[in-house]
């Protein structure tokens, strides 16, 4: 006896992607196409929500002292905010120390170094609290020694800025992705809609012979998922492979700003809600696609 | 299995295909249905296999009444009904022996019984060096004894044949024909809607003559008139 018979609806699945390749990469890069800027925007959501998070931990205010402060005066304000309640620690940092910091973060780029001295650079008090809570007060006390103080800068106005973006991102993410979603449903719809209507014969054929609907629509079943499930998988593959690729480099670049810190136990979450989430896209196209062909 | 059309008319729009047509076939009769073309041959197939539904009257296979059958009940109806189409209908991307075993998966037999069942039917329509092959690669036929072997791997309780000898050849012609009386010799119900005198007198058998739509004739032993 030859080989097996085919009539295993996966094999049928295949045969139908193979016979329309065009129509096959059009459905897998729309998928696709979706799940990059989804997972990017995951990525991106992971990356706000940690710099949120480091920037919150560290509550701080930076007030630039004026050139002609003395270091009596600077002493004795320095004690002086020491003593307020919620002040966790007072750091000065002279002209000095400001010049040695500006060559650290600039020393690949010469251009910047030329010209530049200790002189030019000003002096500041860096005032970390012990909570955000008392941000407010203590960045007004600095504001009121116009005396000494040049300029407050208050990391609250940074890290509203951040949590505005981190809510914009995860609202106008979500909408972006339900929107892709949405055209890469109507897209293989119509994909395996073309597909259907080119097997009307067969399908007709199988009908007369007693199969079920779900008979009928059990291959093109299997393409919807497969494309949801491909798409999910190269959208993912990109992304996060640009992030491995570059986590190195750029965490360096940040040190110590840990934004790209996704944890390891997360990324196979993240990557299972995609495939989840691409079977059950391409499933419910088919599904719909075959739905409204079999009730015609 | 048998057959009831009763008051039957069916109308496409403001064509009458049948007209007021009742008859009756009982189980392991075997029944020509004969008339020129657009007589209403393929439109009592077809409302027999519930492809279509009456505009009037009832038709009824054993005890259920088509007309109002759930279409779960049609499904398994159609799956104990061996069906040989004029225009084959067989799946064009699957070999002779693949569309045999979808019949027999649809059919719900266990791929353990496929092996048989292809080998048996297989002998019997004469396609077995030819079983690897596509539709596309077969003569007129051929075609037709794989659908033959289709029909009858499931075991029919009924096998209807509408216009089956258009493409074959005399000696071929009565190959089927002898096929078709032996299946019909263990108690299946045939019926085969034919315009072929020379079968239809040769056979024999019970003949309803239809004619633009009308019920004719319905002899016992009936000749092609």
């Amino acid at each position: 006896m030859s080989k097996k018979p085919k009539v295993n609806p996966l094999t049928a699945a295949w045969h139908n992607l193979r016979r329309s390749p065009f129509q096959s990469f059009a459905a897998v890069t729309i998928m696709w196409l979706n799940f990059l800027v989804a997972t990017s925007l995951v990525v991106l959501f992971f990356v706000f929500n940690s710099l949120l998070g480091y920037l919150e931990s560290r509550p701080e205010v930076t007030a630039f002292l004026k050139d002609q402060t003395s270091q009596t005066e600077i002493n004795r304000f320095k004690e002086q905010l020491e003593s307020l309640d919620g002040v966790k620690e007072v750091r000065l940092v002279s002209k000095e120390d400001a010049l040695k910091i500006y060559r650290e973060q600039n020393k690949d780029n010469p251009l910047l170094l030329e010209m530049v001295n200790a002189s030019i650079l000003p002096a500041s008090l860096e005032v970390s609290a012990t909570s955000s809570d008392y941000l407010v007060g203590i960045a007004d006390i600095l504001k009121n020694e116009t005396d000494l103080i040049e300029e407050v800068i208050f990391r609250e106005d940074v890290v509203k800025n951040i949590g505005f973006w981190v809510k914009t991102v995860r609202n106008g993410g979500l909408v972006l992705v339900g929107l892709l979603s949405f055209v890469s449903l109507v897209v293989i719809m119509v994909i395996i809609g073309m597909k259907i209507s080119a097997h009307r014969e067969e399908i007709n054929a199988l009908r007369s012979l007693g199969a079920t609907s779900f008979y009928i629509q059990k291959p093109f079943l299997f393409e919807g998922i497969f494309y949801g499930l491909m798409g999910a998988i190269f959208g993912f593959g990109i992304v996060f492979g640009a992030y491995f690729y570059w986590q190195e480099e750029i965490r360096n670049f940040l040190d110590p700003i840990p934004v790209l810190s996704i944890s390891d136990r997360i990324i196979p979450i993240i990557f299972s809600i995609e495939l989840v989430s691409g079977l059950f896209l391409g499933l419910t196209a088919a599904w719909l696609a075959t739905r409204r062909f079999l009730k015609k | 299995m048998k057959v009831k059309l009763d008051k039957v008319t069916k109308k496409f729009g403001q064509i009458v295909a049948l007209d007021d047509i009742s008859f009756e076939v009982n189980k392991g009769d075997f029944v020509f249905i004969t008339g020129k073309s657009g007589a209403g041959k393929s439109t009592v197939i077809a409302l027999i296999l519930a492809e279509i539904k009456p505009t009037q009257g009832e038709v009824w296979v054993n005890d259920l009444l088509l007309n109002k059958a759930r279409s779960g009940k049609l499904l398994i109806l159609r799956r104990q009904i061996g069906v040989i189409y004029q225009d084959f209908r067989l799946l064009a991307n699957k070999t002779v022996k693949e569309n045999i075993t979808v019949a027999l998966e649809v059919a719900g037999y266990k791929e353990g019984d496929w092996r048989e069942k292809l080998n048996q039917v297989l002998e019997t329509v004469s396609l077995g060096e030819r079983s690897e092959l596509f539709p596309s690669q077969l003569s007129g036929g051929e075609l037709q004894r794989a659908c033959l072997a289709r029909a009858l791997a499931i075991n029919p309780k009924m096998v209807i044949a509408d216009e089956p000898t258009g493409n074959l050849d005399p000696e071929t012609i009565w190959q089927f024909m002898g096929l078709l009386n032996s299946v019909n010799e263990l108690g299946v119900t045939v019926i085969m809607a034919t315009h072929n005198f020379d079968i239809v007198n040769s056979m024999g058998r019970r003949v309803i003559r239809l004619d633009q739509g009308k019920l004719i004739s319905d002899k016992k032993k009936g000749k092609y008139e």
